[in-house]
């Protein structure tokens, strides 16, 4: 009989969970205070619907010998030993086992497989986010809950799937697709689909090299599962933002507008989208530098990668301090910093320059998934939104994307002039909105019509 | 516009006034299309406002 279910401290995990950088970076994760892991409980043998695909479309017709049962490493953050969790399971100690429901943190799949370093590959994983206050600063994530099943005991977790590459059926735009797919499956109900399901229906047409093993999708190719999954897209191509604000090639009033816009649109752009529960692919150029040769740096290095943004951390004046990411290289909810002082994040800050020797992180471009029915692009309130401010220098704007169901909630718990007729008025499913606040108040709303192709004004609401 | 220059002047309109006014608008379009800020800035809008030319369509994500 193959032993599984046995319990382990998490000092004991990492043989486990191995070496990879994602390994450590999630036992890192786990000893965080606001996390403080203590337990841990190994299922063997589990089946993960993701793995058995990708394993059905590469791994079993490979020579070499791959398991299709891949390791689940269940997190909780309360003691308990290998009898306390029998006596639970068979159902003779009932506090024990609500202990267990209650500190359960998540889990994370480890493949049978290793990685191109010897490592064993993290799979699929749902990790708990850290708490929402954290000081005077606010967390926001874009998660979703989660049903689990141990052996029958019912377990619930807020999170947002995470998975590293494996090198064949994924690279880090695949991932990237993966992870973000699995929010919009709930939102937009997408067609849940694993890595190599993903990169087949990326790179269904003719290219220049093969799909599987998978070197790497295009910009193009990432595009093109988009539409295949009967989604649309808005790119942000802040790198030729950049390029305006920073050559010779246009007149100084061109230059100074993309210049202010460069400065705001990235802390922007997330706090319009990610709370409508809509995750962004942001493009990086990672960048390593040679020595200087007669006054000269020269690039050494550069490679271009895909993270997704979850989520984000503001002050207390609304700014956001941190970016919350899921970079398959890295980990779950890994954390950026800007690097400049403005707190534009075109720049960042992270691992890859504190551990991978890259030098330079620049955003280049913001990849949103739209809804179809989503007809107004970002891009065209967002000229709207910065006109009303500069019309409005008293107060503090915001713009974002909501739902009728969502913004009518809201407004049904606020006082407004003309409340009624507001809230019994038709409206379309997808709205734009930008706020105006006064002194920590809600002053004024503008509602902008998103199903619409032009920027159409369909209510001001002033509030009490 | 684009009827007087298909069917002619209404009738009884003061033609030299109509050709005035018509050569105006003509010669600014002329100078706007003319001014290379002015096409930059057409260039620069639509990029800005999410273009993708070919070569970031190419762009590999190999990390």
């Amino acid at each position: 009989m193959v032993k599984t279910g046995y319990v382990v401290s998490l000092d004991q995990i990492h043989s486990v969970l191995g070496d990879s950088y994602q390994a450590k970076y999630l036992l890192n994760y786990l000893r965080d205070p606001t996390i403080a892991a203590k337990t841990a409980l190994i299922e063997e043998n589990y089946i993960d619907r993701d793995f058995t695909i990708d394993f059905s479309g590469y791994y079993a017709r490979s020579f070499g010998k791959t398991n299709k049962c891949t390791k689940r490493v269940h997190f909780f953050s309360n003691i308990f030993g290998q009898a306390q969790f029998e006596k639970a399971l068979a159902g003779n100690d009932a506090q024990i086992l609500k202990k267990i429901i209650a500190n359960y943190l998540g889990f994370t799949i480890v493949k049978p497989f290793e990685n191109h370093f010897g490592h064993p590959l993290i799979g699929r994983t749902l990790m708990q986010m850290m708490p929402r206050i954290d000081g005077e600063n606010t967390r926001f994530y874009i998660y979703s809950e989660y049903d689990i099943s141990l052996y029958g005991i019912p377990l619930q977790i807020k999170s947002f799937p995470f998975q590293a590459q494996d090198g064949a059926v994924s690279a880090c735009a695949t991932m990237s697709l993966w992870i973000l797919n699995k929010k919009l499956n709930k939102l937009f109900h997408t067609p849940l689909l694993s890595p190599i399901e993903i990169t087949n229906k990326a790179t269904d047409s003719v290219e220049e090299t093969r799909s599987i093993p998978s070197s790497g999708l295009t910009l193009k190719q990432m595009l093109t599962f988009f539409k295949s999954i009967h989604l649309d897209y808005e790119y942000i191509n802040l790198e030729y933002m950049n390029s305006v604000f920073l050559g010779d090639d246009f007149c100084d009033d061109i230059k100074r507008k993309a210049g202010r816009k460069l400065k705001r649109i990235i802390p922007d752009t997330l706090k319009a989208i990610l709370p409508a529960n809509i995750p962004i692919i942001a493009i990086l150029c990672m960048r390593e530098y040679d020595r200087e040769v007669d006054g000269e740096v020269k690039t050494k290095r550069e490679d271009l990668h895909a993270v997704v943004i979850t989520g984000y951390k503001y002050n207390s004046n609304g700014d956001i301090i941190r970016i919350f990411i899921h970079d398959d290289q890295i980990g779950p909810y890994s954390r950026v910093k800007t690097k400049n002082e403005e707190g534009s994040f075109l720049s960042w800050e992270n691992e890859w320059i504190k551990n991978f020797g890259y030098n330079d992180i620049t955003v280049d471009g913001l990849l949103i998934p739209y809804y179809p029915k989503i007809r107004l692009n970002y891009r065209d309130v967002y000229e709207t939104y910065l006109q009303l401010m500069e019309k409005h220098p008293d107060k503090i704007l915001y713009l974002y994307l909501t739902t009728v169901q969502d913004y009518k909630k809201r407004l049904f718990s606020l006082d407004a002039e003309d409340k009624i007729r507001i809230l019994k008025k038709s409206m379309p499913r997808f709205l734009w909105v930008i706020s105006a606040i006064e002194k920590k108040n809600i002053i004024w709303d503008q509602l902008f019509d998103a199903t619409s192709h032009k920027v159409e004004l369909i209510e001001h609401i002033n509030f009490i | 516009m684009l009827e007087i220059y298909r069917y002619g002047p209404p009738e009884g309109a003061n033609v030299e006034e109509l050709r005035k006014e018509y050569d105006a608008v003509a010669s600014s379009l002329e100078s706007l299309i003319n001014d290379p800020n002015e096409l930059r800035e057409i260039y620069n809008s639509a990029r800005m406002n999410g273009h993708i030319s070919d070569k970031d369509l190419e762009k590999q994500f190999t990390c």
